[in-house]
């Protein structure tokens, strides 16, 4: 599903980001990336959903290769892989609703399909009443799994999670987690950056360790170690 | 596609409406522009007018002697109207010149008697010229100074308007130049204003953007409710402007009229060229906007 061969991401020659990173994940794996401040994991992320290109080295995405992935190219990308970040980035001026039927706006789907899937959505992340509601009047917890919502949109075959749970406490860090574990049941593979100890050991999911941009340990049913 | 232009469009509206207060600044400033725009018409047309009026009264009359017959007054009369710039020449003859002087002095009997005293006219033929550029009268003039016509004439009534006539081309030149300056400061304020109210609005909006770019939108999804809501500004601006300046003129005009004998009204002046005058102002505004947007976007929009 995610094959990384010899992936290396140079920002500036003493700026590394990643190196020579062997990476091969299967459908509907879960895979949590771990790692010191620095190591690379954002980098890493961030190369699967092209937002940075690698500098050597090639990436596919299923059968696509998108090592060289053009501009007009992308937006195509982005509708496979679900994307939720630590900061959480809801359009502020938008509904909770309107947030969620961003993501199927852009990409053109019908006004119909729109009111039918997004209650969906929020019934998912447990946010079915209150999709009238703006971001400010939200929890962080909630916010954050309306951003979760929105990633889910395009039923996307890949969720990338950078720190999701990054500002949350621990009760909404849980409620968020089991989302994607909820998710990952469905079939659905899921990439998750964390620094959170809890979570990695009572997942007993893969885990892919990070130091310095390179994989230092990549092991089955892993514990957090640094 | 149409439900994607729909899209464009209704997100090009909600840009503006929840960020309205940007959105008014935005406008009010284009509005500003517009007017000083409106100003330098209104001065143009003014000046333009004055110039004319003045012009209009200017001339410069050729006496000759009295002894000159009528074709050799004509053949003065060919040679003025050789010169460029000279838009009328009328060449009076003596019983002409007499019919006039008495038409003239009507009331005057004892004037009118000491005339028809004498058994000879004892006006001269008078050559009357009219110049579209005052600065010619004093070619003309000095080009009659040669020994061959200045046997016949008289005297030329040049030297009483040659001050006038002088302050005119000072002052025109003059209003011109700073007709010029003022649009091409205006112009540069208002590029600088517009360009950072746009530049602020997709700074403020740069969140949105990246989340827009994240969830998949393709570029011209991203660029589209930026287009259209500079479309509003362009639309709403030309539209506020004119009607401001409609009622404007109506006000200006009584007082504008005072300044000129001859019914003039700026508000008809305005609407004989609105076609030429509104697709300046459309052109001028839209040309910011474009600018300052596409160069706004070629910085913040790296899509
Ligand atoms: N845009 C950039 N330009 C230059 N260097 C960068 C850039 N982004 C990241 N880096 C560098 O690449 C390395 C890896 O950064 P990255 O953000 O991937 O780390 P991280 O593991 O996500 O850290 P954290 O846990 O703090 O989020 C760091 O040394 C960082 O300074
Ligand atoms: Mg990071």
């Amino acid at each position: 599903m995610i094959k990384f061969k010899n992936v290396s991401k140079v920002y500036t020659p003493d700026s590394v980001g990643v190196k020579n990173i062997y990476l091969d994940v299967q459908p509907g794996e879960f895979v949590c990336v771990v790692g010191a401040s620095g190591s690379g994991k954002t980098t890493l992320a961030k190369l699967m959903f092209a937002e940075e290109r690698p500098t050597e080295g090639a990436i596919h995405i299923g059968d696509w290769d998108i090592t060289h992935i053009s501009q007009r190219e992308i937006p195509e990308l982005r509708r496979q892989i679900g994307v939720v970040f630590q900061d959480f980035k809801l359009l502020p001026k938008k509904t909770v609703f309107e947030n969620v039927a961003f993501a199927l706006q852009v990409a053109g789907a019908a006004s119909k399909r729109i009111r039918k899937v997004v209650p969906e959505l929020l019934d998912v992340v447990g946010l079915k009443d209150k999709g009238e509601r703006y971001p400010f009047q939200l929890s962080g917890g909630e916010q954050q799994r309306v951003v979760v919502a929105r990633a889910l949109a395009h039923q996307p075959k890949i969720i990338v999670a950078d720190e999701p749970t990054g500002n949350l406490d621990a009760l909404n860090t849980k409620e968020v987690i089991d989302i994607f574990k909820q998710i990952n049941e469905f079939g659905t593979t899921v990439i998750l950056v964390t620094h959170n100890r809890e979570i990695v050991n009572s997942l007993k999911r893969r885990v892919v360790t990070l130091d310095k941009g390179e994989i230092i340990n990549d092991v089955e049913k892993g514990r957090y170690h640094i | 596609m149409i439900i994607s232009l729909a899209r464009v469009i209704t997100f090009g509206l909600q840009n503006f409406w929840r960020n309205i207060g940007l959105s008014l600044t935005t406008i009010t400033v284009l509005v500003l522009t517009l007017l000083s725009v409106n100003i330098l018409f209104v001065v143009n047309i003014t000046t333009n007018r004055a110039v004319s009026a003045v012009n209009d009264q200017v001339d410069v009359s050729i006496y000759f002697r009295p002894d000159v017959q009528l074709d050799e007054a004509r053949e003065v009369e060919a040679f003025v109207k050789s010169f460029s710039d000279v838009v009328e020449t009328t060449l009076k003859a003596p019983d002409v010149v007499l019919a006039e002087f008495i038409k003239q002095h009507e009331r005057e009997p004892a004037v009118i008697a000491s005339i028809k005293e004498l058994d000879k006219n004892p006006l001269p033929a008078v050559l009357v010229i009219k110049s579209g550029n005052p600065a010619m009268y004093r070619t003309i003039v000095e080009a009659l100074d040669v020994p061959e016509y200045k046997l016949l004439i008289e005297s030329k009534t040049f030297d009483n308007h040659s001050l006038v006539i002088d302050k005119i081309n000072v002052i025109t030149t003059r209003v011109t130049y700073l007709a010029t300056g003022l649009t091409g400061v205006f112009g540069l304020i208002a590029f600088l204003i517009i360009f950072n109210a746009i530049r602020v609005a997709i700074y403020s909006q740069r969140e949105e953007i990246s989340i827009t770019k994240l969830v998949g939108a393709s570029n011209w999804f991203i660029r589209g409710p930026f287009l259209f809501s500079g479309l509003l500004y362009v639309v709403l601006s030309f539209g506020i402007t004119s009607v401001l300046v409609y009622f404007g003129l109506r006000v200006l005009d009584p007082y504008i009229a005072v300044l000129f004998d001859n019914a003039f009204s700026l508000q008809q002046q305005f609407m004989a060229h609105a076609l030429k005058l509104m697709s300046i102002q459309f052109g001028v505004v839209l040309l910011l906007v474009a600018v300052s947007s596409a160069l706004a976007m070629r910085r913040h929009l790296r899509v």
